[in-house]
């Protein structure tokens, strides 16, 4: 390692002294606006109120004296210890909710993976352990995160895990936690959580605000007031954003070049570093996403800038990061090879072997007879027998073939789905009926993580996370049948004049819409929309817990689209560089 | 007065020698804790081989021969004693797995099941531990031993008799080949 223990420690304690000198600093200087603010509109009212001129004005009175001055810094003290102290509790908690990370699913395989390659480092730093967490989204980027109680984490994007083979991912995970070891994480975290998270927090009032005042029936002096709230929150937007970048000027773009270098002192593979950061900076990388303010956590800024690609005094002072283009000459060297070296070697495995995933096996043939109005009615499947006319658990029943007549809820399998149908508690996963057949789901693995599938309709219920992992991931691949009918949706998409509002959610809720597997103990409904404007797939979904319901085939066919359009988008663009 | 200076000097090239003495403990502790780190992986291993054999088992019913040497190497690595016996062992153990997973590469049933990719995956990644156990304890070795060659730590050393550690090497050039394994 670069440093040892003693010096980290004494690195560590001289940034925080500087960083809250310059807290103090500005808290100082905020103070001295304001004073001189409010003693200038305190002179201009006293002006017009008693017609003094304006000759007389005399410039020293809207600064302070020096007893007015330990005032402010007094006061500018205590509020720069109070904002240190607030952000210093809890402050890896506030990263992970700004994040939006989550916990890793033991059942998905790329979360396994994930794990595994932390435990790996754990034995490579000689038992240092660092909590892994995944932010939800497409985007590529990862970022690690420090606090004064000792807890690290490492947070890796859904679109890095599926897009990295496993040395690169590796050779990322080794990069943050050459931040975590070198000691430049509590500062970067501790800096960043000072304003960037101010920052992040405040700048999705202004849409709420507006959300709210558009949609609010009341008006005029309501509408009135949340004008000028949204104003003010626009205010202290600019106030944290230039706070933030003058605290940027204690974050060195030197420590992402040490960062790396312990990263390849680590896995001492200098190429999988390099391809993975060629990779992350070529794909979309975060911006416009939650937590995109506390970007210089981040291995890679979200947004590509001039600042970042230059080499001016300027951009050493306040750009975060180095260039890429540095980064990756610096270890393409250590690698014994050259850009053009690297992108035929991303090129030759740019393909995953895809798979087919077949139908689900077909329901047993188990048919039943029940007795109604004096009469054995039948034979039924499972699903037509619980799809009708409410199967009732007092209803005598018997196999096809057999003579044990019994009640239905003595029967299992028809007990299994008369309690589920019947239940006000919260349902296990093993309890989930299929919304259109009543027929219990089945768990299986597609694209690495778990699903339910209906054996007699082959609908799915997805997560919502889960559907952004499927997209991105691309392992399935799909038959003639399913390319056909996306070809035809899509033509007859481009035909429909009236598009449904997939935007706001809750408009489209239907009072017979289907039951959520999840959540019917709530009697919850899932309300039918398109995934997205682009997109016209018909889906399901719970307004509780977000759970999707694709029919059979509308899975399929939405990967297909997103995968076809992103081909096509790509494809655009090399022929535009 | 040279008595006082004597005495002091005498002090302080024992507190000196007490640091260097605290500081070799501490790195031949290193290596001892590094060391064990090989010992629970390689153990890790030896655990999921039997699960592996039968899984493999299930598909590969006329490789019988393949599955018994890599269950043979197991029980030869579980057993081995000193060092260089562990090291043999442990390589040789590794060259079978290699074996069995080109055999492997013709089972395409076999490389779709999900709990053989379960296995697959946890298999590479105890074979990235143990090599991350041998990198860090190979480096914790090398530190240790440029301690007690280097002046004045050797004198310290030689007269608390402290030793040097062998590396964990591989045997054999073929070995230093990366196995190669796809699915």
């Amino acid at each position: 390692m670069p440093y040892s223990f003693t010096q980290i420690e004494q690195r560590k304690s001289y940034v925080i002294q500087t960083v809250f000198v310059a807290l103090f600093i500005l808290y100082f200087l905020f103070g001295l606006i304001l004073y001189s603010g409010a003693q200038l509109a305190w002179y201009g009212l006293r002006a017009i109120t008693l017609e003094r001129l304006l000759f007389k004005f005399d410039p020293a009175i809207i600064f302070p004296n020096a007893k007015e001055l330990l005032g402010i810094a007094a006061v500018a003290l205590l509020f720069s210890l109070a904002h240190w102290y607030y952000v210093s509790q809890n402050l890896i908690t506030r990263v992970i909710g700004a994040l939006r990370a989550e916990i890793l699913n033991p059942d998905d395989a790329y979360h396994r993976t994930f794990q595994n390659i932390i435990e790996e480092l754990q034995v490579a730093t000689g038992g240092r352990y660092f909590t892994p967490l995944v932010i939800p989204t497409m985007a590529m980027n990862a970022c690690a995160a420090a606090d004064f109680e000792g807890r690290t984490i490492i947070c890796l994007t859904e679109g890095l895990l599926a897009k990295l083979n496993r040395a690169q991912i590796e050779a990322v995970v080794a990069h943050e936690a050459g931040h975590i070891l070198q000691g430049d994480s509590l500062e970067t975290t501790l800096t960043i959580s000072l304003f960037n998270l101010m920052n992040e927090f405040l700048k999705h009032y202004p849409e709420r605000i507006f959300k709210f005042s558009f949609y609010s029936v009341r008006a005029g002096f309501a509408s009135f007031f949340l004008v000028g709230v949204t104003i003010l929150v626009y205010i202290l937007l600019s106030v944290t954003h230039f706070a933030s970048l003058v605290l940027n000027m204690f974050m060195s773009r030197q420590r992402e070049f040490r960062a790396d270098a312990i990263a390849v002192r680590l896995t001492r593979d200098p190429l999988a570093l390099a391809e993975a950061l060629y990779i992350i900076s070529n794909n979309w990388r975060g911006a416009g996403l939650p937590g995109e303010s506390l970007a210089p956590l981040f291995i890679v800024n979200h947004r590509a800038n001039r600042l970042d690609e230059g080499d001016s005094l300027t951009a050493d002072l306040f750009s975060t990061h180095p260039p890429i283009s540095q980064r990756l000459s610096i270890l393409l060297d250590m690698a014994y090879a050259d850009i053009a070296t690297l992108e035929a070697a991303l090129a030759k495995c740019a393909h995953k072997p895809r798979t087919i995933i077949p139908a689900l096996n077909p329901m047993p043939e188990d048919k039943w007879l029940f007795h109604r109005e004096g009469k054995w009615v039948g034979p039924f499947g499972l699903a037509q027998l619980t799809g009708i006319d409410r199967i009732a658990p007092n209803m005598l029943v018997k196999k096809m073939g057999g003579k044990d007549v019994k009640l239905a809820l003595d029967d299992p399998a028809l007990r299994k789905v008369i309690q589920s149908l019947q239940t006000d508690r919260k349902l296990k996963t093993d309890d989930y009926l299929c919304p259109r057949c009543h027929v219990p789901l089945l768990a299986r693995e597609y694209e690495s993580t778990v699903v339910y599938q209906c054996p007699s309709c082959q609908g799915y219920l997805i997560t919502e996370e889960n559907v952004a992992r499927i997209i991105v991931r691309e392992e399935v691949g799909f038959s003639e049948d399913i390319i056909r009918m996306a070809r035809k949706m899509q033509e007859t998409n481009k035909k429909v004049d009236h598009v449904m509002d997939a935007g706001y959610e809750g408009r489209l809720y239907a009072a017979d819409g289907l039951m959520c597997p999840h959540c019917r103990h709530k009697k919850a409904r899932m309300f039918r929309r398109f995934f997205s404007t682009m997109y016209h797939v018909v889906i399901d979904k719970c307004v509780f817990c977000g759970r999707v319901w694709f029919d059979k085939d509308e899975l399929e066919i939405l990967q297909f689209l997103i995968e076809e359009g992103r081909a096509g988008y790509a494809a655009t663009r090399k022929d535009n560089v | 007065m040279a008595f006082v200076i004597l005495l002091v000097s005498l002090v302080i090239l024992v507190v000196f020698g007490i640091m260097i003495y605290n500081s070799l403990i501490q790195q031949r502790e290193n290596v001892r804790n590094g060391w064990s780190q090989i010992d629970v992986q390689l153990k890790r291993r030896h655990d999921l081989i039997p699960n592996l054999v039968a899984t493999a088992g299930k598909y590969m019913q006329h490789e019988r021969e393949t599955l018994e040497n890599v269950t043979k190497a197991r029980q030869q690595a579980v057993d081995a004693g000193n060092l260089k016996d562990r090291q043999a062992a442990e390589n040789f153990l590794t060259s079978t797995l290699r074996s069995l997973f080109a055999v492997v590469e013709n089972y395409p049933n076999l490389k779709a099941d999900r709990q053989m990719s379960q296995l697959h995956e946890e298999l590479t990644s105890t074979e990235n531990r143990i090599a991350f156990a041998r990198q860090y304890y190979n480096d914790e070795v090398n530190r240790y031993n440029v301690a007690i060659a280097t002046v004045p730590n050797n004198v310290i050393a030689q007269l608390f008799q402290f030793e040097k550690f062998d590396f964990f090497e591989i045997e054999n050039i073929e070995q230093r080949q990366a196995p190669k394994v796809e699915f």
